[in-house]
């Protein structure tokens, strides 16, 4: 996704990466009340393993984006979010959805000025006793 | 010394200025600080008509960031045969310290 800052001229364009947008959208679903964890999947994790290792390399500690995917389209301008995660089953599951859709929506146009067009969940999974036991 | 590499050094030395963005490039590993010369050198790609800089974020939000980067960088261009290219900023990863509170 890329935002123009500068009449043609004197063009600064700046593109904001799908790691960077799964990231925030990671951070944020996690700390929503009711979602117990990200769910990775396989096609997840060895995306992630890559990028941790990469992270390394750059001396960095990796923001996590498991469970979460991100697409950016340049034309036209659209970014979605995709989240698996897995929810306590002590609180509603479509309300906790909501929840996630809402913060990750917030989180990521505070962070990085794009607005996702679409935040989907999916629950893997629900923790009959909240993920106490 | 070319032109060109002269003015990757001069933008990432304005770029080592601004807080809360790093060229996205293995600066700070021990392997990476043996090596006699500047890997950041990778973050930067110069053709005829577009600047680009790979950056990570250590701190959000994000735009205030690469507005005052954008501001400092095309200032660095102007006077150079890249004076009316286009910058482009890309910011590839961020710090997970970036997402703390």
């Amino acid at each position: 996704m890329t935002r123009e800052q500068a009449p043609a001229r004197q063009l600064v364009e700046t593109v904001i990466a799908p790691p960077v947008i799964a990231a925030v959208a990671a951070h944020a679903a996690a700390r929503v009340p009711g979602v117990v964890r990200l769910e990775p999947g396989l096609r997840g994790l060895a995306g992630s393993l890559t990028r941790i290792a990469r992270q390394r390399i750059k001396g960095l500690e990796p923001a996590p984006t498991e469970g979460v995917r991100a697409f950016v389209e340049h034309d036209p301008p659209d970014v979605r979010v995709e989240i698996d995660l897995s929810l306590s089953g002590l609180d509603q599951a479509a309300a906790t959805a909501q929840a996630v859709q809402r913060a990750v929506g917030k989180a990521v146009t505070e962070a990085t000025g794009l607005t996702p067009s679409a935040v989907s969940v999916s629950i893997l999974d629900i923790e009959i006793r909240g993920g106490l036991l | 010394m070319t032109a060109r590499s002269e003015l990757t050094a001069s933008l990432l030395s304005t770029l080592r200025e601004i807080p809360g963005l790093r060229a996205a490039t293995p600066s700070t590993t021990a392997a990476a600080s043996a090596v006699p010369w500047d890997l950041d050198v990778m973050a930067v790609d110069i053709s005829e008509n577009v600047v680009e800089i790979r950056v990570v974020a250590l701190e959000v939000p994000i735009p205030p960031l690469t507005e005052v980067a954008g501001a400092a960088l095309r200032a660095v261009l102007t006077g150079t045969p890249w004076e009316n290219a286009s910058l482009r900023l890309v910011v590839t990863d961020v710090d997970a310290a970036a997402l703390v509170p």
